[in-house]
C-alpha cells in the first residue's frame, strides 16, 4: 500500500518489524505489495507466528523448489494480509537427502493438504502431519516426480510406450 | 355384438390414444422449453427417436427379476389406469366407483418404479425413491381433500358422471363450482407431474436421475413411456374433475393440451426446491385451501 | 432381396435412432469439459442434433473424453465405459487423448487413448471450438451409417489387448473387469 508520498508504507513497516524481531532474517521488497523473507529452518515457525499476529492470516499456498546444484529444497510459505494487501513469501531451505520439516498445522490447519502434496511430489516428511498419504498419483511406485533428478522423458516413454502402435 | 365390439375397440383405442398424445406432449415440451430458452430445440418427433434408440440397444443390463417386474408393473399400472379415465365420449370400462379405482391404480406405477429402484442397489436410486415417497405424501393430502369436495359436490364417485355434470355450461365447470379445491389442486399439479419447482425426484444434477439411475436400454424406454403416460393421466384426471371433461375427444384433448402448456410454462422458469420445502409447501396453503373448499361444499350447498 | 438386404432394412430404424439421439455421458474428464456447457445450452444448442447430457452411464451412448487423462481418471473412465450399454461410441476431444497434447512427456497422463479404450473419432485442438463438436457428431452419423463406428465390437473382440494395456499403467486392476477387488480408498 502506498501513502500520499508514494512510498510503500506497509511493506517497509513490516520489514522493520520482522528484522527487529529476527536478526537472522533477510527481507527484501521486490515490488509493491510483495515481501520476501528468508530465514534458516529453525526460525521459520517464529516468523510465521509473528506474521500471523501481524495480520497475515491467510496461508495461500506452500510450494517447494528443488535447488539441485546447492543440494537443498526450498519451502516457500505464501501468506496474505487482507487489510494491508501485501503478499509475503516466507522461505526456508532444508537438505535434499531424506528431508524432514515440522508441520505448521497448529498455526494454519489447512496446511495439511499442501504438505501432503509436497510430501508426494518432493518426498519431504512433515512431522506432525497425520495424513501424508497418496494424493494425486495413483499407486505410484517410483521416486518423487517433481525432483529435478527424476528423468521425466524416460519414465514417460517406458510407462506409456509412445512408440507402440495402437489397434 | 355391437356393445362388445365398442367395448373392445375402446379398450384398444384408449391406450393407443394416450400413448400418441403423451409422446406428442413430450416432443412439444422439449420444443417449447427450447424456444423459451431462446434456442431452436429438437424436432417434435425427437421422443420417438429416443424411444426407438432405447429399444434398439443391444445390451440391457438387468438387476434381477424384481427389477424387470417393477418396470413392467409400472407401465402396466399406467396403462390400466388409462383405461378408466373417460376421454370425451370414450369410457369403455366405467362403472360406479371408477374415481376410486383410478386412485388405487395410480399407486401401481410409483410402486413398480420403487421396486425396480430398490432392486438396482444404487444409493442414488434410494434417495430418489425416498424423495418420491415424501413428495407423494405431500401432494396426496390436498389432492384427496379436493377430491372429497368434488365427490360430495357431485354426489357421485363416477368420473363419467362428474364429467357429464359439468358440461351444461362453462360456469358449470368444477373450477367455478368448487373453486377453492380446484385452486388447491392447481397448486400441487406440478408436484404430481414431476415438473419444476417440484422435480427433485429425478434430479440429474443432484442424484444422477434418482430412481432411473440404473435404467438403460429397454428399461429406460419403458420408464420414459410410463412417465409420459403418468403426466397424461394426471392432466386428464384434472380436466375431467375441474374443467368439464369434454363433449368429444377433440375438445378434451384441447383442454388437456392447455393445462399441459400451463404446467410447461411454469416448468421452464422456476428453479427446483428442496424436498422439505416441497412438503412444507404442500401441507400449508394447498392443504388449507382444500380443507376450506371441503368445508364450504359440505356446509354451504351442493 | 437377399438376407443381407432384409437385415439392413430391419436394422435401419435402430441406426436411425442411434444417430439422431446420441446421449452424452456427462463425465467431466479433464479441462476440455469447459467447452461442453456452452454447447449443450442455449448458445450452441446441441439438442437440435439430439445430443443431450445424461447423468448416469447406463443411459448414455456417447462418451466424450475431453482433455487430458491422468491415471486416476483412466480408472474411472474404464469403469464408466464398462457400464455403458452397447452400442456405445467414444470420441476423443482435444489434443491430449490423441497424442498426449501439452502433457506429452508427463509422468501421470496417458499419451494415446486408443490403447486403453476403443475410440471412434478424434477432435484435435486445445480446446476445439464448439462447432468442432457438431462436425464430429455429423461425422459420427456417417460412420454409424456405414457401420464403421464399431468401437464396442473391437473392445469385445480384443479385450485381452486392451486389458493388458490398461494393466500396464494401472497395475492394480484385476485381469477381468468382473472381479473388482475392494481397493483401499487413499484419496
Amino acid at each position: 500500500m502506498r501513502d500520499s508520498a508514494g512510498a510503500a508504507v506497509a511493506e517497509e513497516d513490516q520489514k522493520r518489524r520482522i528484522v527487529a524481531a529476527l536478526r537472522e532474517c533477510r527481507v527484501t521488497i521486490p515490488k509493491q505489495g510483495r515481501l520476501v523473507a528468508e530465514v534458516p529452518r529453525d526460525s521459520l515457525l517464529t516468523l510465521l507466528l509473528l506474521l500471523k499476529a501481524d495480520g497475515f492470516e491467510h496461508l495461500s499456498m506452500i510450494s517447494c523448489v528443488d535447488w539441485i546444484d546447492a543440494g537443498e529444497l526450498e519451502l516457500v510459505y505464501h501468506l496474505w494480509s487482507y487489510e494491508k494487501k501485501v503478499h509475503v513469501m516466507a522461505k526456508t531451505r532444508i537438505g535434499r537427502e531424506a528431508p524432514r520439516f515440522l508441520s505448521i498445522i497448529p498455526i494454519f490447519r489447512h496446511a495439511q493438504t499442501y504438505e501432503r502434496e509436497i510430501h508426494e511430489m518432493f518426498g519431504v516428511e512433515f512431522e506432525g502431519n497425520p495424513r501424508q498419504v497418496p494424493f494425486l498419483l495413483d499407486h505410484w511406485q517410483g521416486p518423487p516426480p517433481m525432483r529435478k533428478d527424476f528423468d521425466l522423458r524416460r519414465h514417460a516413454t517406458e510407462t506409456f510406450g509412445v512408440e507402440e502402435k495402437a489397434l | 355384438m355391437g356393445v362388445v365390439t365398442m367395448w373392445v375397440v375402446g379398450i384398444i383405442v384408449l391406450p393407443l390414444l394416450a400413448f400418441a398424445v403423451s409422446v406428442l406432449f413430450l416432443g412439444v415440451s422439449r420444443k417449447v422449453t427450447a424456444r423459451i430458452q431462446r434456442r431452436y430445440g429438437p424436432p417434435l418427433y425427437q421422443p420417438v427417436i429416443d424411444v426407438v434408440k432405447l429399444l434398439a440397444q443391444q445390451e440391457n443390463v438387468s438387476h434381477g427379476v424384481v427389477f424387470d417386474a417393477g418396470v413392467v408393473l409400472a407401465l402396466g399400472g399406467s396403462i390400466a389406469t388409462v383405461l378408466f379415465i373417460p376421454v370425451g365420449g370414450l369410457h369403455p370400462l366405467s362403472t360406479g366407483g371408477d374415481l376410486l379405482v383410478v386412485l388405487y391404480l395410480m399407486l401401481l406405477a410409483p410402486l413398480g418404479l420403487a421396486l425396480a429402484a430398490g432392486a438396482a442397489e444404487n444409493p442414488n436410486a434410494s434417495v430418489g425413491v425416498s424423495r418420491k415417497l415424501i413428495l407423494a405424501l405431500g401432494y396426496e393430502v390436498p389432492f384427496l381433500l379436493a377430491l372429497l369436495a368434488v365427490m360430495v359436490q357431485a354426489e357421485t364417485t363416477s368420473l363419467v358422471e362428474i364429467a357429464r355434470s359439468q358440461q351444461a355450461s362453462v360456469l358449470g365447470w368444477g373450477l367455478f363450482r368448487v373453486p377453492l379445491s380446484a385452486l388447491a389442486v392447481c397448486l400441487v399439479l406440478p408436484a404430481m407431474l414431476g415438473l419444476r419447482p417440484f422435480d427433485m425426484v429425478t434430479a440429474p444434477q443432484e442424484i444422477a436421475s434418482g430412481p432411473l439411475v440404473e435404467f438403460g436400454g429397454k428399461y429406460l424406454a419403458l420408464a420414459a413411456l410410463q412417465s409420459a403416460l403418468h403426466s397424461y393421466i394426471v392432466i386428464a384426471l384434472f380436466v375431467n374433475l375441474f374443467l368439464g371433461g369434454g363433449a368429444n375427444v377433440l375438445t378434451f384433448l384441447a383442454k388437456v393440451f392447455a393445462v399441459f402448456l400451463a404446467g410447461l410454462l411454469v416448468n421452464a422458469v422456476y428453479p427446483r426446491v428442496r424436498i422439505d420445502q416441497a412438503l412444507r409447501f404442500c401441507w400449508k396453503w394447498p392443504a388449507l385451501l382444500a380443507l376450506l373448499g371441503l368445508v364450504a361444499v359440505m356446509v354451504i350447498g351442493r | 432381396m437377399d438376407r443381407a438386404q432384409i437385415t439392413k432394412i430391419l436394422k435401419s430404424p435402430g441406426k436411425w435412432g442411434q444417430k439422431y439421439s446420441l446421449w452424452v455421458v456427462y463425465f467431466c474428464t479433464g479441462c476440455g469439459i469447459i467447452e461442453i456447457p456452452p454447447v449443450i445450452t442455449s448458445r450452441w444448442d446441441a439438442e437440435r442434433f439430439g445430443v443431450i447430457p445424461t447423468a448416469t452411464p447406463r443411459q448414455g451412448n456417447l462418451f466424450l473424453i475431453t482433455g487430458y487423462v491422468s491415471l486416476k481418471t483412466l480408472g474411472a473412465i474404464i469403469r464408466t465405459y464398462d457400464q455403458m450399454l452397447d452400442p456405445k461410441y467414444v470420441v476423443g476431444f482435444g489434443s491430449c487423448p490423441v497424442n498426449g497434447g501439452m502433457y506429452w512427456d508427463s509422468y501421470n497422463t496417458i499419451k494415446s487413448l486408443d490403447k486403453y479404450i476403443p475410440v471412434d473419432g478424434w477432435i484435435s485442438g486445445c480446446m476445439p471450438r464448439p462447432e468442432a463438436i457438431f462436425i464430429a457428431v455429423t461425422h459420427l452419423w456417417t460412420l454409424i451409417d456405414k457401420g464403421l463406428a464399431d468401437g464396442y465390437k473391437r473392445y469385445q473382440d480384443n479385450y485381452e489387448f486392451y486389458r493388458e494395456n490398461q494393466r500396464r499403467v494401472l497395475p492394480h486392476l484385476p485381469k477381468f473387469a468382473g472381479e473388482y477387488e475392494a481397493e483401499a480408498v487413499t484419496a
